[in-house]
């Protein structure tokens, strides 16, 4: 529960725990200003340095709002670097990832906890032992299999290893022990086969974790830096992050105006769908956060 | 549906129903549906590990078959100056970030759990640098660490030369500690936050009626009914903290020198750099080791009665 602790129970309201109290309120409402001033800083730094001249850069005292807008500085990384299709990379890559996560990680989830066939509880906890391997720990090995396949420089190797993963299944798996029997049986009553059972009936009611892993896979994917940063080299397969970590290396201290103006390219769209699915992110975090 | 849901309830039966057949098609669609992820996470997860285990004991660069060294590559792993360096970078990395970030989320968490108006926006403008990508951030600070740039500014006051955020070999660490304190505190103190709005009021105002002050009941109360969600935290915090990659490839590369060059970041550069595919399993066999051993520590650390 929200709000004050202890109640002042019949006393005056002078009385002292009232007045601690608004003291206490006072007090956190300003930290709490000046702590979203200092998080929101480095973004308003960005915005404006994104639209200053370039000699006005690093000026005493800082030009907060640049007397002469730049903003070709949002244009000319366009023209001379090929951005849009390392947004079409990076959003075809994560919406793959994204939709196999969903698919598989809810169809293991499910006939794990429902379906209950025998050697259930040994997958689950192969599937969950794999929780603790980061990519650093496969990413020599994967990178050796992936050459014999093939795979480096081809978007399956970038799309492989983000498929499913154990966190999805163990999500999916914890979810669809909620659901009550009776539903399943119901169906088996009137004669529906397992898949008709699960799409028809289970499906439509994990609407809610389906969106929560949703959100976590696709910017996980997006996000991700390591594995395509190892597995590619051409420039037609850069996803965002390794197409800006490119054009950092080629403009290292010469053109912060465009390299913020990039920066905010590249957080309006994440921004954007984090305010829209705002609840889905969060409960995210707090799903896994119960999970301890 | 209803119908069936009746009979059933009526005879007394919940689960399992019906002849043998049912049970075995149920059989089959479950290794069915479960067979994609198994399959995936077996050739994908299970297989490399095992075939990095294999690797960290051979000598392999890519281009000749992999000759077995013995133990020569964990030797190297333990030994290498380089090495020992990436340890004792990553380990202050991870005390200069855990600790102040971990009090500084709770400190939030208690602080948001007393107000009702406006708590959702200070939460939301604090969470927000969570969801850019890492690079985007690192690249975002590589320019706020500019000399005369906003840091600079901020600090003027106390260092009115400037400082040297990124090419100071003793405060790029702490610099980059300080960029993740600002991008990951809020999804601390989210879940510390879900935590603390879970504890019963009753268990206050009994600590109230039983005359115990602010600190007693953060102290007394608190705290051990948060044990859960501090476990996680911490957990969580080294697990990813260890694997730290993104935010000094991009903010420093590893330097100035190797100050800056954490555990990953020696795998990557040992693996694909130098073209050491069995030193650099080695090492991040070593990693995997470090990582188990804490979480299991920091579990058993905290597992207690409220656990």
């Amino acid at each position: 529960m929200r709000g004050p602790s202890a109640d002042s129970g019949g006393l005056p309201f002078w009385s002292s725990t009232r007045f601690r109290r608004t003291l206490l309120l006072v007090a956190i409402y300003t930290i709490a200003c000046i702590l979203t001033v200092a998080f929101v800083l480095p973004y308003a730094y960005a915005v404006s340095g994104s639209l200053r001249k370039e000699i006005d850069q690093f000026r005493v005292p800082i030009q907060w709002i640049p007397p002469e807008p730049q903003w070709a500085n949002y244009t000319k990384p366009f023209a001379t670097h090929n951005f849009a299709r390392y947004f079409a990379n990076s959003a075809f890559i994560a919406l793959t990832s994204m939709l196999s996560n969903l698919a598989f990680s809810t169809l293991a989830g499910y006939s794990i906890a429902k379906l209950r066939f025998p050697g259930a509880n040994i997958v689950f906890f192969l599937i969950l032992s794999t929780m603790m391997i980061p990519t650093q720990v496969t990413l020599v090995p994967m990178y050796i299999i992936f050459q014999r396949l093939g795979l480096v420089n081809t978007y399956g190797g970038i799309i492989l290893p983000g498929l499913v993963g154990a966190f999805g299944v163990f999500l999916m798996r914890q979810f669809c022990t909620t659901i009550p029997e009776d539903y399943l049986d119901a169906a088996r009553i009137d004669g529906a086969s397992e898949p008709h059972i699960f799409f028809a009936i289970i499906f439509p009611m994990l609407r809610a974790p389906l969106s929560a892993l949703g959100v976590f896979a696709f910017t996980g994917s997006w996000n991700n830096f390591l594995w395509p940063l190892v597995i590619v080299n051409q420039k037609a397969l850069y996803t965002v992050p390794l197409a800006l970590v490119a054009y950092l290396d080629e403009q290292r201290a010469q053109e912060h105006g465009q390299l913020q103006a990039l920066v905010v390219i590249a957080s309006i769209p994440v921004f954007v769908v984090f305010l829209l699915l705002q609840k889905e992110f969060v409960r995210g975090a707090s799903i896994s956060g119960l999970k301890g | 549906m209803g119908r069936g849901a009746t009979i059933m309830t009526r005879i007394g039966v919940h689960r399992r129903p019906g002849p043998l057949s049912y049970r075995y098609q149920r059989y089959f669609w479950g290794y069915v549906f479960a067979a994609p992820a198994l399959l995936i996470i077996l050739g994908l997860q299970i297989y490399p590990m095992l075939r990095g285990l294999q690797i960290s004991f051979q000598k392999y660069d890519v281009f000749t078959p992999g000759e077995y060294v013995g133990l020569a590559n964990y030797r190297w792993a333990l030994t290498h100056p380089r090495n020992l360096n990436a340890f004792r970078v990553t380990f202050q990395y991870l005390f200069l970030l855990i600790i102040p970030r971990t009090i500084f989320a709770l400190g939030l968490a208690l602080m948001f759990r007393e107000i009702v108006y406006g708590a959702g926006f200070f939460e939301l403008v604090i969470y927000s640098p969570n969801v850019i990508t890492m690079v985007v951030a690192g690249l975002l600070f590589s320019t706020l660490f500019q000399p005369n740039s906003l840091m600079d500014a901020i600090m003027r006051p106390i260092a009115p030369n400037g400082v040297r955020w990124l090419t100071d070999p003793r405060i790029a660490i702490p610099s980059g500690a300080g960029v993740m304190v600002w991008k990951s505190t809020g999804y601390y103190m989210l879940i510390l936050l879900a935590g603390v709005l879970g504890i019963p009021q009753e268990y206050y105002d009994a600590a109230h009626v039983d005359g115990a002050g602010a600190w007693s009941r953060l102290w007394n109360v608190t705290l051990p009914l948060l044990r859960p969600q501090m476990a996680f935290v911490l957990v969580i915090a080294l697990i990813n903290g260890l694997q730290t990659f993104d935010l000094f490839f991009v903010l420093t590369g590893g330097g100035p020198g190797d100050a800056t060059r954490v555990l990953a970041m020696q795998i990557y550069r040992v693996g694909f750099g130098y073209l050491e595919m069995g030193r650099a399993a080695a090492l991040s066999m070593v990693l995997f080791v470090l990582l188990s051993v804490f979480t299991i520590l920091q579990l058993r650390m905290f597992r207690g009665e409220s656990y």
